[in-house]
């Protein structure tokens, strides 16, 4: 029986991004990927996708407003009847631009919010100061009749304002409001001491955020996704392994995750050598982990193998070195303690506020030390 | 979950679009990072919201068209939708 098709396609349009968030769920090294796929490309890469079953697609980088093909690309898109989203910092949008891509057929765009408190939100994102401009670009968006989405990666250093930022994407207009706890992949592996929240923090903005869907339903969506370190089993990370999304890199690599990337030892190929039916169905990083053969015990014997397919291979990967076993934050999970042990050492919100930013020069540092 | 008087005319948010998928050969709608698969009364209920047909007239055309009452299939699934913002409902005096 063939594999299951993706209904997703993620484009990562470029790396490149004026802004430094310590938590980009880009690879550390990406730096070294520099070559990105040209507009005839990504058209060819959107035409193999419809015809795999794709009927969603996100755009998003780096920054994806960089790319000065990206009205041509959604062109293609919409052409294609895909559903186009846009995730973007919003620092480079426009009016003008904001209604070029509404012509050229996208249906919704995401400004992503570091926090409600501008000094605050400005010191994370790093760089030039860019709340004010966002601020902006969601407006241009609703102005220009695009769906508006606010995301804001939630962690220690901006929690504790929860109710500033519901309020923020309500006076904004915005349809939906995704609040994303942090995912301790990647650069936020890298800065999880200075960002993982403490259990209080994370309660206190559940209870906040379920009263705001209450109060809000019909009016703003309300997603808030709790963080895997503080619940008892793991996510169905991409409700499952290469079965439902599927992401193509700034540089032409599929991956069935846009952090996979960095799991050792999987060979990931690019969508300038081969068809992305033949990477979906064939390639060995799709075929790896996917459906339950493959799983581990105690998930091979587990009656939630169906519900969460093992967790996440990438967590696996950086916390125990093994991206063949069992998602550690799982409690049945043999690793679990190194999850207890960094949530236990966890108990008070005043952090070391360090931050490794996600800039050329760090990633070319760090990138260099895991080669 | 509130029931919707049967004189409001719904019409699929501007954020909405249904397809027909040719690869699945099903009906999807979709929306903001998500879609739902459609069976054939949910198709046929969302393909007249377009904010002029009165969900009392939905619910009589389909419960003709399947000679079974539809009208609380019609209820649960524009409630549902309507709560998530994916149709609005154009209430009439």
């Amino acid at each position: 029986m063939l594999p299951p098709r993706p209904y997703s396609l993620l484009c990562e349009l470029t790396y490149r991004c004026p802004l430094q968030c310590p938590y980009c769920s880009n690879p550390v090294d990406f730096a070294r990927h520099t070559e990105e796929l040209r507009t005839e490309e990504w058209e060819r890469v959107l035409t193999e996708a419809a015809a795999l079953g794709v009927v969603q697609v996100h755009f998003s980088g780096g920054e994806p407003l960089l790319r000065p093909d990206l009205p041509a690309i959604v062109t293609r898109a919409r052409a294609l009847d895909l559903y186009s989203n846009l995730s973007t910092g919003g620092t480079l949008l426009t009016a003008t631009l904001a209604r070029a891509l509404r012509e050229a057929g996208l249906d919704s765009l995401q400004v992503s919010f570091q926090d409600a408190d501008a000094a605050n939100s400005d010191r994370l994102a790093g760089g030039a100061p860019s709340f004010a401009k966002k601020m902006q670009a969601a407006r241009f968006a609703k102005a220009a009749g695009l769906s508006l989405t606010v995301n804001v990666v939630l962690h220690r250093q901006n929690l504790d304002r929860i109710e500033a930022i519901i309020v923020l994407a309500e006076e904004l207009g915005a349809e939906r409001l995704e609040l994303a706890n942090t995912q301790y992949n990647g650069w936020a592996f890298k800065n999880r001491a200075s960002l993982l929240p403490t259990r209080a923090q994370v309660e206190h903005a559940a209870t906040v955020a379920e009263a705001a869907r209450q109060r809000l339903r019909g009016k703003m969506e309300i997603l808030y996704v709790l963080p895997d370190y503080f619940e008892s089993f793991p996510k169905p990370c991409l409700n499952g392994w290469g079965r439902v999304f599927l992401t193509v890199t700034a540089d032409g690599t599929a991956l069935p995750c846009q952090t996979a990337r960095e799991i050792r030892g999987l060979r990931f190929e690019n969508v300038r050598s081969r068809a992305l039916d033949e990477l979906w169905f064939e390639s060995e990083a799709f075929c790896k982990f996917r459906g339950t053969d493959w799983l581990p015990e105690p998930c091979r014997s587990c009656d939630r193998r169906e519900i969460d397919f093992g967790g996440c291979r990438c967590q696996a990967f950086l916390v125990t070195g093994d991206a063949t076993v069992t998602d550690p934050v799982c409690s049945l999970s043999p690793h679990h303690d190194l999850i207890e042990r960094a949530v236990g050492e966890n108990t008070t919100a005043d952090c070391p506020a360090e931050l490794i930013y996600r800039n050329i020069s760090e990633s070319l540092r760090l990138g260099a030390s895991v080669t | 979950m509130t029931a919707i008087p049967d004189t409001a005319q719904p019409r699929l948010a501007a954020k909405a679009r249904l397809k027909w998928d040719e690869v699945r050969q099903k009906h999807l709608l979709l929306f903001p990072e998500g879609l739902l698969v459609l069976n054939p009364t949910a198709q046929a209920v969302l393909e007249r919201c377009d904010g002029r047909h009165a969900i009392a007239e939905i619910t009589k055309t389909l419960s003709d068209q399947y000679q079974t009452d539809v009208s609380g299939d019609v209820q649960e699934l524009l409630s549902k939708l309507a709560e998530r913002g994916l149709v609005v409902l154009n209430a009439t005096a």
